[in-house]
């Protein structure tokens, strides 16, 4: 998405008006269920990537001075939101949430189907926050490279090596990872 | 493995995410709050949470630091003297600070670590504090013993002086020296404490306990500010010789010789010190008479140093005519939790009250209807297997305890109201919060509710982590509110 609309927000929220804000929302409101499904990912409880997202948006509606003119707003909205998972992820009481907040995996009928898939789950949240963030924004998200280098504000190639570098950890060692 | 099989996979393992119709209405309620939201809803949550976190976190450094167990007996290393810390001892109640009147000078306190067993008990040396005026240590043992008959020496020999003891938090016994050791040129004092035996004792068999428990450290002695008076002061026919008047980090001291009155005349009225409505300050100290000059009588007494910036006066009345002057006192230094910009540090009385019906039996006998819940809930960590935890503050004989329990996800995760194996710990409580846990067993822990007022039952005994011989048993039920209710008032 391209931004057009910056012209009409005011750089800070003290000069904030309803119409600000109005215009504000319409251009984060497409991006907010990538946001949602990024935090939901990164964090594991549904209402803790509520709380990242409604504070990653107040993030980017207070610094929204400092998104650039021509930039793409889904990934610079999507790394705010990843940094905010992280903030949340290094506070002292992150790890222990709610237990009706955790999402786990449906039961399939299959027990051995089940644990390959917690022990993959597990696996996933033993990763460190980059790895676990390239992977989520690719194969989540369904980002191209491109777009995850965006967010993570890397390079392609660079996107696509912690990837690789990911998946190995996960013994999920690809054939070959497309260019896109 | 192609990345369509890998996305595969990895969508099945995290789950699919339903999008909340109303998020974006709480984008918008969110763009219209300042930046430091308080969050109303998550706020108990995240004290209750905290506080699980602390708890484990003391339990873990507690298990990773204190097995296979402290080292007791023989004489104690002498450890490197510890510099001064503006953070006050995390180990020592604020029960026996008060006890020691050293509340002001709790960041002072040098928390010490040292262990001896003999004849069968072992005595903790919890923590010291020296200044000119007083020497101070806090002894801890079980089963609780009085004041211990003991012995101190410096690095100039044994200091035989006046000495008072106090009781504290449970086993804790507070005794002082109305001296300060003396300080080498680093302002350390190499301090030997030997403790010969415990008065009064009352051992269980019904024999005495024989036995020697041997201290050895280094402990810094804190500077005290001259306060100005006179060198003679005369009240009428009776004459004062000042030869210390002085504001230390715990008290006020004044010594000198009385010419011209008995030692329980001066200590009746002579020298007193008023806060500002002009209360007498209760004081401890002596006065003995001066050999070879009759009618003189040297006194030197101290009197508690107020917690905040206070004026106080000096009075000095012998024969119907008064000497006054005042003491402005300036404000100990302040308690840093450690964390700059964060305030003080919750204490029991910030969280709010909950009716317990909890017996102890034991090291601690008493029964604990109320106490102030720190958490209850339940909650997982990174490996995603449940807990749950409660925790409370309460008191027991004027004295604050923390007691927390959490369910054994190691020996079954939590999945509901239910009876599980816990791990519980029972502390006292410092300024900062609760202290290292003093108690720790694997007790029971029944959840009868887990959602409104969590409700459920304990049951099992405790050891002291320093003698797993002496014991506390506790039982009963508790109640918790999280949410709002939980939490800073």
């Amino acid at each position: 998405m391209r931004d057009s609309t910056k012209g009409v927000i005011a750089a800070s929220t003290q000069e904030a008006t309803p119409r600000d804000t109005a215009a504000f929302v319409v251009l984060v409101e497409p991006v907010l269920p990538a946001a949602y499904r990024l935090a939901v990912a990164m964090l594991r409880s549904d209402t803790e990537a509520e709380d990242v997202v409604q504070e990653a948006m107040f993030k980017a509606w207070r610094h929204f001075g400092r998104f650039k003119d021509g930039a793409e707003m889904r990934p610079w909205l999507l790394t705010i939101v990843a940094n905010e998972c992280r903030r949340q992820r290094r506070s002292q009481w992150f790890w222990v949430v709610r237990s009706a907040d955790i999402l786990e995996g449906e039961d399939s009928g299959h027990p051995e189907l089940d644990a390959g898939r917690a022990d993959l789950r597990h696996a996933l949240h033993r990763l460190p926050h980059d790895q676990r963030l390239v992977l989520v924004l690719r194969y989540y998200l369904d980002l191209s490279f491109y777009e995850v280098a965006q967010v993570l504000k890397i390079s392609t190639k660079a996107a696509k090596s912690r990837t690789y570098r990911a998946l190995e950890r996960l013994r999920l060692s690809p054939e070959v990872l497309a260019d896109a | 493995m192609r990345e369509t099989e890998i996305r595969d996979r990895l969508r099945e393992a995290i789950g699919e995410a339903r999008y909340p119709s109303a998020l974006k209405g709480k984008v918008v309620e969110r763009l219209g709050q300042p930046a430091s939201r308080t969050n109303p809803a998550a706020l108990g949550l995240v004290a209750a949470l905290l506080a699980v976190l602390i708890v484990v976190s003391l339990v873990y450094i507690r298990v990773q630091t204190a097995q296979p167990g402290r080292p007791a007996a023989g004489p104690s290393p002498r450890p490197t003297a510890s510099p001064f810390s503006p953070v006050p001892a995390a180990d020592i109640p604020t029960t026996d600070l008060a006890a020691a009147d050293l509340t002001p000078a709790a960041v002072l306190v040098s928390q010490e670590d040292l262990v001896a067993t003999s004849g069968g008990r072992t005595v903790r040396l919890v923590g010291a504090y020296a200044d000119p005026a007083r020497t101070v240590f806090i002894f801890r043992t079980l089963p609780a013993a009085g004041s211990p008959t003991f012995q101190v020496s410096d690095s100039t020999g044994p200091l035989n002086v006046g000495s008072g003891g106090a009781a504290g938090a449970v086993g804790d016994q507070i005794v002082y020296l109305f001296q300060g050791p003396y300080a080498g040129s680093d302002g350390m004092a190499h301090l030997n404490v030997a403790i010969t035996g415990f008065d009064p004792i009352v051992p269980a068999e019904g024999r005495p306990i024989y036995g020697s428990w041997n201290f050895a450290f280094d402990l810094r002695v804190q500077p005290a500010t001259s306060l100005p008076l006179p060198g003679l002061i005369s009240t009428g026919s009776d004459r004062v010789n000042v030869e210390t008047f002085e504001l230390t980090p715990s008290v006020i001291h004044f010594k000198g010789v009385v010419h011209g009155a008995s030692p329980s005349g001066v200590l009746d009225a002579g020298v007193s010190v008023v806060d500002g409505g002009g209360n007498p300050i209760h004081p401890a100290g002596s006065a003995v008479p001066v050999g070879g000059s009759p009618g003189a009588t040297r006194i030197d007494l101290t009197w508690p140093r107020p917690a905040s910036a206070a004026t106080y006066d000096l009075h000095i009345v012998e024969t119907g005519r008064e000497y006054r002057t005042s003491i402005g006192i300036p404000a100990p230094p302040a308690i840093d939790n450690g964390k700059p910009g964060k305030g003080h540090p919750l204490g029991p009385a910030d969280f709010p009250v909950a009716q317990q019906s909890l017996n102890l039996q034991g090291a601690i006998t008493d029964h604990i209807s109320s106490g102030n819940p720190q958490s209850c809930g339940a909650g997982s960590g990174p490996d995603g297997l449940s807990l749950f935890a409660f925790a409370t503050y309460f008191q027991s004989r004027a004295a604050w305890y923390y007691v927390s329990f959490y369910t054994d996800k190691a020996v079954q995760a939590y999945h509901g109201p239910g009876t599980y194996k816990a791990r519980a710990t029972l502390s006292p409580v410092s300024s900062i919060g609760p202290t290292n846990p003093m108690f720790t067993g694997t007790p029971q822990l029944t959840v009868s509710k887990d959602n409104g007022l969590h409700q459920g039952s304990v049951s099992g005994t405790l050891a002291w982590t320093d003698d797993p011989s002496q014991t506390l048993t506790i039982t009963g039920t508790w109640t918790c509110m999280p949410g709002q209710e939980l939490g800073p008032a």
